[in-house]
């Protein structure tokens, strides 16, 4: 026996109405372990390079990992897994919050679905019954709205994922909620566009079953022993969320001005956690398993702006529907935050597209008349508003600018694309890979895109450690040197993490793979080595590069834009510091056994025992 | 007077720091900012102080028993 597993995993067919239950097998989770790592192979076994991510044969895949219900700290979280409709490759997000957890304590581990309903539907789960139910009633409701009518209807201890109008629209970056007015967003790839596809409105769970740990005892006297430490170095993160980096942020170069054009902005005072936590910060949230609290909870009772209430926006959506729309005011980028929230679209992509639209006004190549009146100029938070709701609901230019930066640049062509700053068609999230090389290398490298999560590299240029790979103190960077090597091991453990369903805010509480690994142990009861997790880490990693292989992806893709590449932001934090892509990447094809080409040898697969 | 310095572990390390917490003598109503110069911690946007729990938004002067408590401030998203 083992523990951290239910062992099961739901297969729902939305066409057929049919509900199966799949068991696995210990070698598979060994291999994979579970959240983004099982569901990439499940992904991959599923469709193939001709699967239409908005067709019936993409499945839409929730899954926990063997962390997520115990009390491992900061494990309340699980990953969506899909072939996204934004990059039309490898696509993946994950959330905390609760929902996960409920899941497993449910009595499940994943949720799979496929085909599409015939009409609107949501599934509700409670202690391993499940039935899918009529979903008309909570059709076309926004994502708080939705959660409220769903607790009616099943009881406020009830936790609902769920898509706002975006995804009904099949948006592409659109993605999928939790938590209601907490809105814990699993954001990223376009994946509520999916959900929408197939007519499923949300996933209710309910559950109060134990998640099986073998050692109890053993885990809470480490957790015991370590929770001091990761709470005295994640202070900031407690105090004033995310947001309070980001004053820090611009000073070094990293905050993204003016769609990645400017160096510093003097209004980023007016944007920070700080500033928040002085005028509408309401109380701390915090994910399952927590003890940190990072997410944010803020009501505005006065002014423009009155009756926002619920979520605050975190690091990512101030830089990219703030610093980098040029929108100075807290109010302003909270409002904008939640209309994201509500309808159902990422922060970050809705963000960059909006910037990114802000610069095609001002050099003309789209006008007022394309955007039925609204005068998209810098700063203007007015029309940010209009733009969103022009995208959730696919109305005139927002339905182009839905389709994401890359897809709107090839639409309109010429300079265009000058101002999409993307990879593989997902937007830069709000850190300059011009003030952190390794980034650069990272962004490019990405399974998913343009993504600071999958490798989090720049973790270890600033802060973090990392001892068991010979990370023994923070890299220098603005240096090209060891950044290949970098890239390789913080990828396989964020990978690792991504698998087991840890935030990865945990490194910066100074938990190591040593740690990680006996936890492993206290909860699966598995006696893991430190180079074996690498290597699951590296598995997984690969896998997802297969699978964007067999999509055609290879090293043509993995580019930066020509404004990151080429021009310095000539500011006090970076100076003219531009990431050596073509360098780093020849190293690190070499570290990761793949071609020059950038596709994985086939000693590498059967080394890792992806190919027989 | 004296006040209390306590810096996280992993960023005094950074700081060349020998200690983690330390009673300090110093000049009656000495600012923050020259308490850390002291240590040469930067009062910048580089770290989060804190002043008898409470956090340090500006250069303020010290009192007799004041606990201050440096913590790096994190990037992150």
């Amino acid at each position: 026996m083992i523990g951290g597993y239910t062992g099961k995993v739901i297969k729902v067919n939305l066409t057929e109405g049919e509900i199966k239950t799949d068991y696995f097998k210990e070698e598979v989770l060994r291999k994979y372990i579970g959240g983004s790592g099982l569901g990439a192979k499940y992904l991959y076994e599923m469709t193939d390079e001709k699967t239409d991510p908005l067709g019936p044969d993409n499945p839409l895949i929730f899954m926990t990992g063997p962390f997520t219900g115990t009390k491992v700290p900061m494990s309340g979280r699980h990953e969506i897994i899909s072939k996204s409709p934004l990059t039309g490759i490898y696509g993946e997000s994950d959330a905390g919050g609760r929902w996960g957890l409920t899941l497993k304590k449910a009595g499940f581990d994943g949720i799979i679905f496929e085909g599409i309903a015939d009409t609107p539907k949501y599934v509700f789960i409670e202690n391993e019954k499940i039935e899918i139910l009529d979903g008309r009633e909570v059709w076309g409701l926004d994502t708080y709205q939705t959660d409220t009518k769903l607790k009616e209807i099943h009881g406020n201890d009830c936790v609902v994922s769920c898509i706002g109008p975006a995804g009904e629209r099949k948006v592409p970056l659109a993605g999928i909620f939790h938590d209601g007015k907490d809105a814990r967003a699993a954001g990223r790839a376009g994946l509520g566009a999916v959900m929408g596809s197939k007519k499923l409105k949300a996933i209710v769970v309910k559950g109060n079953g134990e998640v099986p740990v073998i050692d109890r005892d053993a885990l809470m006297e480490s957790v015991k022993k370590l929770t001091p430490g990761i709470l005295d170095k994640t202070k900031s993160l407690s105090m004033f969320g995310t947001a309070g980096g980001v004053i820090r942020s611009e000073s070094i170069g990293d905050l993204p001005i003016k769609n990645w054009k400017q160096g510093n902005w003097e209004s980023v005072e007016k944007i920070s956690g700080q500033r928040m936590a002085e005028t509408i910060l309401k109380k701390k949230f915090y994910c399952g398993a927590c003890a940190v609290g990072c997410g944010r909870d803020i009501e505005i009772n006065t002014g423009p702006y009155a009756g926002v209430n619920g979520s605050g926006p975190e690091y990512e959506t101030l830089g990219l529907l703030g610093s980098n729309c040029m929108i100075d005011d807290i109010e302003a980028v909270a409002y904008l935050a939640e209309l994201c929230n509500r309808y159902g679209t990422d922060t970050i992509s809705t963000g960059a597209v909006i910037a990114f639209g802000m610069e095609l006004y001002e050099n003309g190549l789209i006008t007022k008349e394309d955007l039925d009146g609204v005068e998209l100029t810098w700063g203007n938070a007015r029309a940010a508003a209009e733009i969103i709701k022009k995208i959730a609901y696919k109305e005139g230019f927002g339905e182009i600018l839905g389709s994401g930066v890359k897809k709107t640049a090839d639409k309109i062509g010429g300079l265009a694309h000058e101002y999409a700053i993307h990879v593989k068609g997902l937007e830069l999230p709000a850190h300059d890979p011009r003030a952190f090389n390794s980034l650069g290398l990272g962004y490019a490298t990405s399974n998913r895109g343009a993504c600071h999560v999958q490798g989090s590299s720049y973790f270890f240029e600033k802060t973090a450690i990392m001892p068991e790979v010979g990370i023994n103190e923070p890299l220098d960077r603005l240096s090209q040197e060891g950044k290949a090597e970098l890239n390789f091991h913080s990828q396989n453990i964020m990978c690792l993490m991504d698998s087991l369903k840890l935030c990865k805010f945990i490194i910066y509480g100074g938990i190591n793979l040593t740690n990680i690994a006996h936890w492993i142990n206290y909860v699966i009861g598995w006696d893991i080595s430190v180079g074996e997790l690498l290597e699951t880490g590296e598995r997984i990693f690969n896998l997802k590069r297969m699978y964007n292989v067999r999509e055609g992806i290879s090293r043509k893709d993995d580019m930066l834009p020509p404004r990151i590449l080429s021009q310095p932001r000539r500011d006090t934090g970076t100076g003219k510091n531009l990431p050596n892509l073509g360098k780093m990447l020849n190293e690190y094809y070499e570290i990761r056994g793949w071609t020059d080409e950038g596709l994985p040898k086939e000693e590498t697969l059967r080394r890792l025992g992806l190919i027989e | 007077m004296k006040v209390t310095l306590k810096v996280e572990k992993s960023l005094g390390e950074s700081f060349g720091l020998d200690f983690i917490e330390k009673e300090i003598n110093c000049d009656d109503n000495i600012w923050v900012a020259d308490l850390l110069e002291i240590f040469n911690i930067p009062f910048t946007s580089e770290v989060l102080v804190t002043v008898n729990k409470e956090f340090c938004r500006g250069n303020i002067k010290l009192e007799d028993g004041d606990r201050i408590a440096v913590h790096p401030m994190l990037i992150g998203g």
